[in-house]
């Protein structure tokens, strides 16, 4: 028996890649959950690409400062501002799910159900408000077809990539609800591990994520 | 996973950074800057919530080199779609 | 065994066995694997008989074919095919080719079989997303095979659906309900794929056995693998795209339609698209799509070549690095299909130098394999023929490929014959044998029968003459600019001068495909008469060989999982008792996996 051979045998099987493990140190579920988020950025990217290309291909699109001015009850036009919010909001969502997750990992269930709760509800609340801008600018003549403001590709992708993101917040809300509910039945403790709450969190974060972009490239560029 | 990664402190200052750099890429839009300036800082301000969501709130920076490389490294080719569209956009009749 | 192959070890042993849960929804990636290999081969026969029609047209152009009415009814009235279903036959020919037999048949057979068995898993990390992988890719089909039975017949814009005749419902008969059936079955088809790539990602990370480094991996696992990793990549965009053309089908956007166009004498609404890109999405996707049903391929073909020669495989290393080469170069180098649409010159530029680059990795992988086959001591298996005709094939297409890459070559071949006969060498049917390979070569572990190696031998030559025959002539066809997509060749006197060669195309088409027949019932035969199989009877190194019954059942090994101990290819070797040493054998190491 050559002693090096079992030696340098024995280092392989008990490397990080030498199998029988998990190589990047984390589960098959979160690293699924991972790499369909990246398939799905590649989804979004390819929408704002072509938005991209629209963009700089058409002449005369429209100021977003001029468009999105509706905020309700204020009753005075506020340039922006609604959307920002409803950034704000998805950003405190996604706070309150890393609190969430936090939480889950001291087996803090009661705290854990708390901040999900609040998830659940920053997600609603940015549904709701998407939906009065839809509301909104559909009210001021916004079609799939033509706009009031010039390009009418302007109002298609601005429905095509806000409706396939408001989406995935859908899903993203109904994820939270089932985990929730998982939360409040035990589900984890028995299984001994919270991770399905880190997973469906890795989602809504990277709903917010999208977010972030599409607010920056549709509304502010 | 140890606590400190998960430590609520870290989340709110998180938090704090991203609700700041948000209210900073509102405010420049009113002041007139030349447009490219403009665009850029927007840009860039983008880029960091994005870090700051990934890096912290999904944990990314924590995670082990190679799972970080699997990750981001792939994105540079619908980069890379993007670029070539607007290259087109920008040179020739559409 | 790691402990989440303990909790999936556990699983299976609770799950009751039922007709339905064994054949119809099953979990078991080797039941999924032959569902997988057997629609594919129902859409192959499909597939071929279009190319028949469209075959049979192009030879003998407005002769009446009485059988043609009685098939295809409207679409041949009075055994006439009509031009538009010409373009219909074709556009389905070449869809159900690429994505329901090539990419279904490739990596959906082999990735479903051979990953857990090869690399020492009970099963994929999640079979039920595994078994739903597969009946989207089944509910895919259905509506694929819907579409020729609506009133305006299937879809007629080519397997690229460019658009306006995609994206104008009032084009051309096709562009109704049929583009719309076929942009819905390949919506349902990237949710199949998507399903499955991310489990064979997963699966090939994480599930291991001990000792099976990612450099202890068959080819076929790599090659599967990066399939994988590029069909998670290139299908969403796709998937973007197909919801832009469905929103322009159905809710009349512009994305890809530009202004000013008139169909018949009125002149349409549409205002600022533009369908160049459509061609950039496409292609982004189409590109790594070729890889995609390319790369299995060859994986099968190095594992099968090196346990066939018996002998290493030549630059094991080089392979995976050309592999992972080729992966990263075909996100690159979408543009090379589009060299006569107005591009830039500069961006025209990078693609061909991208494109080019591919040529470097190619020819590592034909180089390896040939000096693999270099005096080994080569058993001339059926699967082993289909291996080496898939080293010709490829040469021969990448060759074509050198000059289709150049754009200011491309600017004359392009959309003529000569790229109808790359890409049906290189992608077609190379990918093609590269399925008969894997087909003959894992038949024993499939079915636990041998198929017989007598009519594999003569399914063998006539398919690789046949192809031949059917292919080559089309590239003196291209050169003089005979294009691609016409229904008839009788309108001008440069094309008219190929009826004899048209008539000889056709001709071995139609022999070739005959020729089919024998490689059918040697297999179906064979499941049931066959001669009962070894556990091992090609005497290969890997791990799928040594598990414990010729056909396996669920959960792979009876015992506990082997652990591994070597490199996937090692024959010949010296110290040997046999010519050949399993991965498991652990002589010189002790039992290591005992702690
Ligand atoms: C049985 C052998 C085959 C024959 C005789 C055959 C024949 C043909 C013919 C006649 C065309 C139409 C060319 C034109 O009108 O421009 C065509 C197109 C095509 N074939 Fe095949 N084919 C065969 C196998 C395959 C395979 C295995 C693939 C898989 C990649 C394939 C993929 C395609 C594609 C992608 C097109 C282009 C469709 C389009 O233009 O949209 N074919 N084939
Ligand atoms: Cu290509």
């Amino acid at each position: 028996m050559n002693h090096d051979a079992v030696l340098e045998q024995k280092k392989i099987m008990e490397s990080e890649w030498g199998g029988g493990k998990a190589p990047f140190g984390v589960s098959w579920r979160k690293y699924m959950m991972w790499i369909f988020i990246v398939s799905d950025a590649f989804t979004f990217g390819a929408f704002l690409a072509a938005y991209g290309l629209f963009r700089v291909t058409s002449a005369g699109w429209p100021d977003t400062y001029e468009v999105f001015t509706a905020f309700p009850f204020i009753g005075v036009e506020a340039p922006m501002l609604f959307v920002a919010m409803m950034t704000f909001i998805l950003i405190c969502s996604s706070f309150t799910m890393a609190l969430a997750v936090s939480a889950s990992y001291k087996n803090d269930r009661t705290k854990a159900l708390k901040f999900l709760g609040l998830t659940i509800l920053g997600g609603s609340i940015f549904i709701l408000c998407q939906v009065y801008e839809w509301y909104h600018i559909i009210h001021d003549g916004a079609t799939m077809t033509s706009n009031p403001w010039g390009v009418p590709l302007f109002s298609a992708t601005f429905f095509m990539i806000t409706g396939f993101h408001g989406l995935h917040v859908l899903s993203g809300l109904i994820l939270l609800t089932i985990t929730a509910l998982k939360v409040k039945r035990g589900f984890y403790e028995r299984r001994g591990s919270y991770e399905g709450v880190e997973i469906v969190g890795l989602y809504w974060h990277f709903v917010d994520l999208v977010w972030v972009f599409v607010f920056t490239f549709f509304y502010l560029l | 996973m140890s606590k400190q990664e998960h430590s609520k402190k870290v989340y709110i200052k998180v938090w704090i950074w991203l609700l700041a750099i948000t209210i900073a890429g509102f405010i420049v839009s009113p002041l007139g800057l030349p447009g490219w300036l403009h665009n850029l800082f927007i840009v860039i301000i983008a880029l960091m919530k994005g870090g700051l969501i990934v890096a912290y709130f999904m944990h990314l920076k924590f995670e082990r080199l190679s799972l970080i490389y699997s990750i981001l490294l792939p994105l540079i080719l619908i980069v890379a779609l993007a670029v070539a569209l607007l290259y087109e956009g920008t040179t020739r009749f559409l | 065994m790691s402990s989440e192959q303990a909790s999936l070890h556990v699983d299976i042993e609770h799950h009751k066995e039922s007709f339905i849960s064994k054949y119809i929804f099953s979990y078991d990636h080797k039941m999924i694997g032959k569902q997988y290999m057997i629609t594919a081969l129902i859409w192959a026969l499909i597939g071929m008989g279009l190319s028949w029609v469209m075959r049979i047209q192009l030879a003998y152009p407005g002769q009446q074919i009485p059988i043609f009415e009685t098939l295809l009814g409207r679409y041949a009235e009075g055994g006439i095919l009509a031009p538009e279903y010409y373009i219909a036959m074709m556009t389905m020919h070449g869809t159900i080719m690429v994505f329901f037999v090539l990419t279904a048949g490739l990596v959906g057979t082999f990735g479903n079989f051979l990953i857990p068995l090869q690399i020492g898993a009970r099963d994929m990390a999640f079979p039920l997303i595994n078994m739903l992988s597969y009946w989207t890719f089944f509910l895919a089909s259905v509506v694929m095979l819907l579409s020729f039975f609506v009133e305006s017949g299937p879809a007629a814009a080519g397997w690229t659906a460019y658009p306006p005749l995609s994206a104008l419902s009032s084009a051309i008969p096709g562009s109704g309900a049929g583009q719309s059936l076929w942009l819905l079955s390949i919506a349902l088809f990237i949710v199949s794929s998507l399903f499955g790539s991310l489990n064979y990602i997963v699966t090939v990370l994480n599930l291991r056995t001990k000792g099976m480094t990612l450099g202890r991996m068959p080819l076929t696992v790599w090659a599967v693998f990066i399939a994988a990793i590029l069909g998670l990549l290139a299908f969403p965009v796709l998937l973007a795209g197909a919801i832009m053309l469905l929103l322009d089908k159905h809710l009349a956007t512009s994305f890809f339609i530009p202004a000013g166009l008139y169909v018949g004498d009125a002149l349409l609404s549409y205002e600022g698209g533009s369908p160049i890109l459509w061609q950039h999405i496409f292609w982004f996707f189409g590109h790594p799509e070729v890889y995609i049903v390319a790369l299995p391929a060859l994986g099968i073909c190095s594992e099968v070549i090196a346990t066939c020669a018996r002998k290493p495989l030549f630059g094991y290393k080089a392979m995976i690095a050309s592999l992972l080469a080729i992966a990263f170069l075909s996100f690159i180098v979408w543009g090379h299909h589009m060299f006569v649409s107005g591009m830039n010159p500069f961006l025209g530029s990078v693609f061909v130098l991208t494109t080019i680059l591919i040529a470097v990795p190619s020819a590592v992988k034909v180089f390896n394999w040939l000096t693999t086959l270099w005096r080994g001591k080569i058993h001339y298996t059926p699967g082993m023929l289909f291996a080496m005709g898939l080293v010709s094939l490829f040469i021969t297409g990448g060759l074509t490929g050198i000059f289709l890459g150049n754009a200011p070559i491309d600017i004359q071949l392009h959309d003529t014959y000569f790229v109808v006969a790359h890409f049906h060498f290189v992608m077609g049917a190379a990918a093609l044998f590269g399925i008969f390979a894997g087909i003959y070569h894992w038949f024993p572990k499939m079915y636990g029968r041998m198929m017989s190696n007598m009519w594999g031998r003569i399914h063998f030559w006539l398919t690789f003459v046949g192809i031949y025959l059917i292919f080559f002539p089309m590239h003196f066809m291209g050169t003089t600019g005979v294009p691609r997509r016409y229904y008839a060749f009788t309108e001008f006197e440069y094309t008219m001068q190929y009826g004899g060669m048209n008539e000889f195309i056709t001709i071995a088409t139609l022999i070739t495909g005959a020729a089919q027949v024998i490689f059918l019932v040697n297999f179906f035969g064979s499941m049931f008469f066959g001669k009962k199989a070894e556990t091992n009877p090609w005497k290969a190194a890997t791990l799928e060989w040594t598990t414990d019954d010729p056909m396996p059942g669920h959960g792979n090994w009876k015992g506990e999982i082997p652990t591994v101990y070597r490199g996937p290819h090692e024959y010949s070797t010296p110290d040997g008792k046999e010519d050949f040493i399993l991965q498991t054998d652990s002589t010189g190491f002790g039992k290591m996996d005992k702690e």
